[in-house]
């Protein structure tokens, strides 16, 4: 007994010191087609934060595309995208970079550290963007081609979602919450030229979203606050004349979250609700009052963003639980579903190449 | 502690009850590897499982299946889990502090809440009459790691005064393959460093037939945490500074048939975690500035009185006060902090005997009750939890020498954490604790001869864990704890120790084998499809085994863990961020004894094995250590 015993001992030993595992991952070629990017945020700290691209012709998904391509993960809580004649630009908050790809074959470029909690791009021109942070009170000026900080626009609060008017940029003021000694309830106006603040405008709490439509007014949703009371509204800003055109107040309770606008600026899509009830809506710019009937209910998931296509195609991304990969619904301009697919973990920011 | 004033009259009917539901760690290990902390001891040699953020970051406890917050830690029997996070971080207990660790499942748990896992078992103890004690210990190794360890005393007739202290350090500057960056480089781990102080004066008297005990323990830590490794080239800097002191005292009293212990315990824990960002100016930003201070009495009456026969009767009755300030809990930055505070009072019955020849029995009983307020001054009214019964059958089969078999069932809870009640924003006033139920089956065989003892057990465990605590997301930005899951923790559990000693040699040899599958198969878990899947950070199995031989005064051991692949998401998906590669790591060592001194070489991590316990957090590799010892 006692012999047997240690001859299995010694075997298990051997078995364990021979047997080294995991098999070597090949980095894998791309031709990214024309199609939707959705970029998924991953769990804070986690660090899986992933790319997917979806081709609306083929109805092919891709997941998982920059670590398939790169063998290295993306980072920890990818925010944004933009891309240019240069390639694209992947802005990866919590890991406080920017990650620049080639936009066809997805293959690393070149990076941009040393930032504080970078937000989103707005790209002036093709040696020129500003970056805005979510804890430094201003914008980082960069240049796209060269990867390297060229400069930085102090607005005295921190930045979040931009849009361009002419010549200039306008940028919400998100949030207050690293910088509690600031405004989370205006917008600033940015010359393009002199790189300077050179106005601002009050909103209610949280400007999040901020679109520019047909009329060259500008849009604002404010979410109104992450903690009740709060006091969410849209409204519908003339950037020329600072004036504000018009406010839509949402009823009490309500948490529009996320807004985008058509290719011809005449439709906004919002996303409004609550954990499990957030519904789609969508309204003309011309409209005199918030809609009331969604153009497509959350049925109990979890809506996070829109995207529209140029040719009213709908996108929602569905968050479920947070834990898991979510999935991206697909459906046509009235809202009738045609396709759903899995993505990765927390479905975020979607854009067409 | 100190069992062998204890009466012995029943003693072969205590050994077999002893070894249901519960297992000592081998004392020679514990002896030996005094210059550890508790978690690397614990997922060495025993079935525990321990997520560590690597060496000097916080490690906690899986054990059967469950989560660190369902392993109870009882310090000489009394429970060190914090009030605000309902679990103990291993890596800030060294194994130098205790001198008998045990674990402890199914039925074993029932006298405390909060084990729905099962409790591990730290307990001081020291013979009397041993006359001066004198132990002093070093280690040095890689990294700039320097351990000292210092035991003090005297052991008298009737008097033991004893004082242990410590000093651990290392600077955690290994280097390593960073997968996560492009292209993937060899780096160096920064701000891993950690400093570590520790002191335990304890003192024991005996008088005619009671004892005296008073045990302080003492113990300052500063630990930076380094950053995940996406994210190495952020400026940023994250320390947790902890500092705490436990006291014990005990009084016990023997009587010819029965004993009464009274406990009283006072804990007192400071902890700052810090976190802070830089601007575009270069003017820091504070994430996470967070100082939380609790402090808990606890009071207990442990009585145990032998009925009739092989039967006893076992009582206790305990009293627990609970209070932390946190700026957690506080409503806004600028806001006063607040001070939760929770009472509990905990009626425990048991009682053990044969019912049959070979056939022991053992049930127990508790009831609860609990009382929380935020206020200064006054408390909710104390509110009954429940009553929670377990039973155990131990059958020794007469017909095979040392085989016995338990059969258990237990009920137990969990209170919410005061985090899950009070934190800001999210905190839930309204949970409600979580309510476990297991089943065990355990067979344990037991062979001795003069050359050579073996011992095996193997448990199976099945337990469901209703209104398991999870923090779901919100209609707003922020999270909340609700009672939503419920979970099914099911596992096999083998275990085997044996020593063979032939002329100068000594053998020995022992392992460890778990399997254990956890899942949420609640509603809110099938809305979202994840019902069935093995929750994140549990594997589904892992082992360790270790070999020692000794010939003369030399000795060689080599120690082996192996841990499966873990879930770090509730995907099916193999995408390396979301399931963790399983890995095997080896370690050796060898060592010699001249007279009082003792010399030893270690080796961890023996094959440089190249693995991640949590999702990007770097390890070491290969790394060596230098251990001496004196002791009179």
């Amino acid at each position: 007994m006692k012999k047997t015993f240690f001859n299995i001992l010694i075997l298990g030993i051997i078995l364990a010191l021979v047997s080294c595992g995991g098999e070597e991952q090949k980095q894998e070629d791309k031709n990214i087609a024309k199609g939707l990017f959705i970029l998924n945020e991953g769990t804070f700290t986690y660090a899986n934060s992933s790319l997917t691209f979806y081709d609306p012709v083929a109805d092919t998904v891709e997941n998982n595309l920059f670590y398939r391509v790169n063998l290295a993960p993306l980072g920890d809580v990818a925010n944004s995208m933009a891309i240019d004649e240069n390639g694209m630009y992947i802005v990866v908050n919590n890991s406080k970079y920017i990650y620049k790809v080639d936009e066809k074959t997805m293959k690393y470029e070149a990076k941009l550290d040393g930032l504080t909690s970078p937000r989103h791009i707005m790209l002036i021109d093709k040696n020129k963007a500003y970056l805005s942070d979510q804890e430094s009170t201003g914008l980082w000026i960069f240049n796209p081609a060269t990867m390297q900080k060229t400069g930085f626009v102090e607005t005295g609060n921190t930045t979040e979602k931009m849009v361009r008017v002419g010549n200039e940029v306008v940028v919400t003021n998100w949030s207050n919450y690293y910088q509690p000694e600031t405004s989370n309830s205006t917008i600033q106006f940015i010359d393009v030229e002199t790189d300077k603040l050179v106005d601002e405008m009050n909103v209610t709490a949280e400007p999040h979203s901020i679109v520019l439509d047909k009329n060259n007014n500008i849009w604002v949703l404010c979410s109104g606050g992450y903690m009740p009371p709060c006091e969410p509204a849209l409204f519908c800003i003339n950037p020329a004349t600072r004036q504000i055109v018009k406010r839509f107040d949402f009823a009490e309770g309500d948490y529009p979250s996320s807004m985008v606008i058509d290719k011809s600026g005449e439709n906004l899509y919002i996303l409004n609700g609550g954990f499990g009830t957030m519904d789609l809506y969508k309204m003309s710019v011309d409209a005199d009052a918030l809609p009331t009937t969604a153009l497509v209910n959350s049925q109990s998931m979890v809506f996070s963003t829109v995207a529209v296509s140029e040719d009213g195609g709908i996108y929602l991304t569905d968050v479920k639980n947070y834990v898991q990969n979510g999935d991206v619904l697909r459906y046509d301009s009235n809202g009738n579903l045609i396709s759903k697919f899995e993505v990765g973990i927390i479905p975020g920011m979607m854009m067409f190449n | 502690m100190l069992e062998s004033v204890e009466i012995s009259a029943s003693l072969v009917y205590k050994k077999a009850e002893q070894k249901s539901m519960e297992r000592k760690i081998d004392a020679a290990i514990v002896k030996s590897l005094k210059t550890i902390s508790l978690s690397q001891l614990l997922i060495q040699h025993s079935p525990v499982f321990i997520k560590t953020y690597g060496p000097g970051g916080t490690a906690t406890a899986s054990f059967r299946g469950t989560t660190s917050s369902h392993t109870l830690v009882l310090w000489n029997g009394l429970q060190l889990n914090s009030p605000s996070l309902g679990e103990v971080d291993f890596s800030t207990i060294p194994v130098f502090f205790t001198d008998e660790v045990s674990l402890q499942w199914g039925s074993k748990t029932s006298a405390n809440s909060g084990g729905l896992g099962g409790v591990v078992n730290i307990d001081n103890s020291q013979k009397f009459n041993e006359g001066l004690i004198l132990d002093f210990r070093t280690t040095r190794g890689s990294f700039d790691a320097k351990g000292l360890y210092l035991t003090l005393g005297y052991s008298a007739k009737n008097v033991i005064t004893r004082v242990k202290a410590y000093r651990n350090s290392s600077d955690n500057d290994f280097t390593y393959t960073n997968i996560a960056t492009i292209p993937h480089q060899e780096m160096k781990q920064k701000n891993a460093d950690f400093l570590d102080y520790g002191v335990m004066p304890e003192m024991q008297l005996r008088l005619k037939k009671s004892l005296l005990t008073f045990v302080s323990w003492n113990q300052l830590s500063h630990r930076n945490y380094p950053q995940i490794m996406p994210n190495v080239f952020n400026n940023t800097k994250e320390y947790v500074d902890n500092y705490f002191t436990r006291n014990f005292l005990s009084y016990k009293y023997y009587w010819n048939t029965g004993r009464v212990e009274v406990k009283l315990a006072y804990f007192h824990e400071k902890q700052d975690y810090f976190l802070e960002s830089y601007t575009s100016n270069g003017n820091p930003v504070t994430h996470i500035n967070t100082v939380n201070v609790s402090d808990v009495l606890r009071h207990l009456v442990d009585v145990q009185q032998d009925l009739y026969r092989s039967w006893k009767l076992y009582v206790k009755i305990q009293y627990d006060h609970e209070k932390v300030r946190s700026s957690n809990y506080s409503a806004a930055p600028d806001a006063t902090t607040l001070s939760p505070k929770r009472k509990m009072i905990s009626f425990y019955a048991a009682v053990d005997g044969k019912i049959y020849k070979d056939l022991d029995l053992r049930m127990t009983l508790r009831n609860d009750l609990v009382g929380r307020d935020l206020s200064t001054v006054a408390y909710d009214n104390m509110e009954s939890v429940g009553f929670f019964p377990t039973a155990t059958l131990t059958y020794r089969m007469p017909f095979v020498k040392g085989l016995s078999v338990n059969a258990g069932y237990s009920h137990n809870y969990r209170n919410p954490t005061l985090n899950d009640l009070y934190w800001n924003p999210g905190g839930n006033e309204n949970l409600k604790g979580e309510n476990g139920k297991t089943v065990d089956l355990d067979m344990n065989y037991h062979y001795d001869d003069i050359n050579f003892n073996l011992d095996f057990r193997t448990g199976f465990y099945y337990s469901k864990v209703k209104d398991w605590i999870q923090w779901v997301p919100t209609n707003y930005r922020y999270w909340m704890p609700k009672n939503v899951s419920e979970v099914l923790a099911r596992g096999l559990e083998l275990h085997f120790n044996a020593n063979y000693r032939y002329a100068l040699w000594n053998f020995m040899i022992s392992g460890n084998y778990v399997y254990s599958h956890t899942t949420d198969e609640s509603e809110y878990a099938q809305q979202y499809g994840t019902d069935g899947k093995q929750l994140i950070y549990i594997p589904l199995h892992h082992a360790n085994a270790f070999a020692e031989v000794k010939w003369k005064t030399w000795n060689l051991n080599y120690t082996f863990e192996f841990t499966g692949e873990r879930n770090t998401s509730m995907n099916d998906d193999e995408f390396f961020a979301y399931q963790l590669p399983y890995y095997m790591l080896h370690h050796i060592s060898f060592g010699k004894q001249l007279n009082k001194f003792r010399l030893e070489f270690r080796v961890n991590n023996l094959m440089n094995a190249d693995y991640q316990t949590v999702l990007w957090r770097a390890m070491p590799g290969r790394s060596y250590e230098f251990y001496f010892e004196f002791k009179l």
